[in-house]
């Protein structure tokens, strides 16, 4: 295994080329060529730039790690070879992931450099290496669950529609609770925080906070406008949650590597942690969206693009009755919480 | 020594292999035929362990054959169409098996001469024989002790298939166990000492091809009128007749049926070669294949 992974980590340095190359034309070459005078006021949203790049690679590195399981042929090679399924993972995974961690470590110092060259006297340059620091556990946090959800799909395309849908479950289930609540209870008021629920909200947050201090902006603690809010309680929530996702992710991934069956290369993917959750998870909490909301027009076509979306999961309109049966209770139950929310209001 | 015991696979309802039971002897050259979708290709993916068995055992050497490195340490499989990336030359593919064999560079570079490959050119621009080419060598070069091929002489030219069979007989001697499977039996005759014939979810006949062809005769006969198949006193597989000319394929030993057919006052007996194509169609044309 040793031996494989020592090749494996030479083959990762054409991605680490390409990850580097974009974190110095998109967060390096802004902060070399911004102007002296003007290099406090456009550090912050330059700041962002390195965040982007980043969450890119986190989500699009697990495609190449492990595309080797969504085409038979390459199925049929590695399976072959004297390496069992679960090395094969870890060694894949864990080259992927220093690669990343490789890339954003030269562009951060890089960048670092020049920060540290141009910025005014008052810049608290230690919160760069805070930065630096918090950045690699949420990076961890977007590619071990892109790798988890890419991995769950026998296809190319099933592997790319849950890495994008698995990024954006707990916020879409967060963003349905909030409304519902919001209409039940005109006291609560609803300020978009389904957002830090999204897996790479820990990085983009922790970046802005340390941001914020490096140039100056902040020096409270908390992480929002200096008081306690809903942000930060939201805030607070979701980065156990997304650990815990990320913990699951992980653990997920291993252990069902080894009755990974090669035969399902390319079939309908029928993982339990594929289309059977998330196409219910989606439909409950859309429905119960536009139920709370009673838009009934919207309502009526989000439950029509989930019959269609179970057809071209299944590749036929002739659904058997489970299936049948899990969506029409997705969309039932998302539609009657919707509904009593709605109910609420109006008693 | 490989033993298979009471192998079962099902891709999801249908059913691929049903109570396959078969030994491979050590050092042995072992013919896998059967017709188009008997299961070949899955038994040789099971062998090597790229599929699990749902029931019954592979064990190689003693140990089952899934997710085992130390087994599989010794084993190659070269499937029907191999994998390459995009952008892979041959020396670059050559880097991902030395991970895991020990490479001989002097037998690859030789079967490189011998084909006319260049290792640094991209495998995208090969020809289907080209390709062939390329991945028999690195298969023979990394000199495993169990050989898989699934139809390994597909697309190489007579030239070619000569080399390869000529290598495959080197690794025998060297005391390596090859399994091929293929529907090019005139190959497989030069080379395999013993078959196994695949059909109807199972092994129909498997042994030693010498001793299966001494078991079976062919014969023209020459009757002085028109005879029917129930007139034969013989176990028939195959019987053609064209006036009063009748072509037979029969089991049972050979002078057992000369007798009872010379008993019958033929005017003439012609006995016609057999080889293992004949054997094979004679098998599976007595199961009611194609007909």
């Amino acid at each position: 295994m040793k031996k494989y992974f020592l090749y494996r980590l030479k083959k990762c340095l054409i991605p680490f080329a390409v990850i580097l190359l974009a974190g110095l034309l998109f967060y390096v070459m802004p902060l070399a060529i911004a102007e002296g005078a003007r290099f406090k006021i456009e550090y912050e949203d330059m700041s962002y730039n390195i965040v982007w790049v980043f969450i890119a690679a986190c989500a699009i590195m697990p495609v190449w790690c492990f595309d080797y399981r969504t085409n038979k042929r390459s199925a049929d090679l590695y399976y072959s070879l004297p390496i069992n399924r679960t090395h094969i993972a870890v060694t894949h995974f864990l080259t992927g992931f220093i690669t990343i961690v490789a890339a954003y470590t030269a562009v951060f110092w890089v960048g670092f450099i020049i920060i540290a060259a141009k910025a005014p006297a008052n810049f608290a340059l230690i919160n760069q290496l805070y930065m630096y620091l918090t950045a690699l556990p949420c990076m961890y946090i977007i590619y071990s669950v892109a790798s988890f959800a890419f991995t769950r799909g026998n296809n190319f395309i099933d592997g790319l529609i849950f890495l994008i849908a698995y990024a954006f479950a707990l916020g879409v289930v967060a963003f349905a609770v909030q409304e519902i609540i919001e209409c039940a209870d005109d006291n609560y008021i609803y300020n978009e925080d389904s957002t830090f629920y999204l897996t790479f909200a820990p990085f983009a947050v922790l970046n802005e906070y340390f941001a914020d201090r490096t140039a100056g902006y902040s020096n409270s603690v908390l992480l929002f406008g200096g008081t306690w809010g809903s942000e930060e309680v939201h805030f607070l929530i979701s980065v156990p949650l997304l650990t815990i996702a990320s913990v699951l992710a992980t653990t997920g991934l291993f252990a069902s590597e080894r009755n990974n069956k090669a035969e399902n290369c390319e079939q309908v993917s029928d993982s339990i942690s594929g289309y059977k959750i998330l196409l219910p998870l989606y439909m409950f909490c859309m429905c119960a969206y536009f139920a709370a909301v009673t838009e009934i027009l919207a309502l009526c076509v989000t439950a029509l693009v989930g019959f269609f979306a179970t057809v071209l999961w299944k590749r036929t309109f002739k659904l058997d009755k489970i299936t049948l049966l899990i969506y029409l209770v997705a969309v039932l139950a998302g539609m009657a919480a919707g509904f009593t929310a709605y109910i609420f209001t109006i008693t | 020594m490989i033993e298979i015991k009471n192998l079962f696979k099902s891709y999801k309802d249908k059913k691929v292999l049903q109570d396959v039971t078969l030994t491979v002897e050590d050092g042995s050259v072992l013919g896998l035929v059967g017709i188009n979708g008997a299961g070949k290709s899955t038994l040789l993916r099971l062998l090597s362990g790229v599929l699990n068995a749902d029931g019954g055992s592979i064990l190689i050497d003693g140990e089952p054959v899934y997710e085992n490195e130390k087994v599989k340490n010794g084993i190659f499989f070269l499937p029907d169409d191999p994998y390459y990336g995009s952008g892979v030359t041959g020396d670059s593919l050559i880097k991902l098996y030395r991970q895991f064999y020990t490479f001989n560079d002097s037998v690859f570079d030789e079967y490189m001469q011998k084909f006319s490959l260049n290792p640094q050119k991209h495998i995208r621009n090969f020809s289907k024989g080209m390709k062939r080419q390329l991945f028999v060598s690195i298969a023979l070069a990394c000199k495993p002790k169990y050989l898989f091929l699934d139809e390994a002489f597909d697309g190489l030219d007579p030239l070619a298939r000569l080399e390869f069979k000529r290598g495959i007989i080197e690794l025998q001697q060297e005391g390596s166990t090859v399994v091929i499977a293929s529907h090019s039996l005139r190959e497989l005759e030069d080379i395999c000492d013993s078959f196994a014939l695949l059909d109807n979810l199972s092994v129909k006949s498997y042994g030693k091809i010498d001793g299966a062809l001494d078991k079976i005769v062919k014969l023209q006969i020459v009757f002085d009128r028109e005879v029917s198949r129930e007139e034969l006193p013989l176990n028939l597989v195959k019987f053609e007749r064209t006036g009063r000319v009748v072509r037979i394929v029969a089991r049972g030993e050979k002078q057992e049926i000369m007798d009872r057919i010379s008993a019958m006052r033929p005017a003439v007996i012609d006995e016609i070669p057999m080889d293992f194509e004949d054997l094979f169609i004679a098998e599976v044309e007595d199961k009611g294949y194609l007909k």
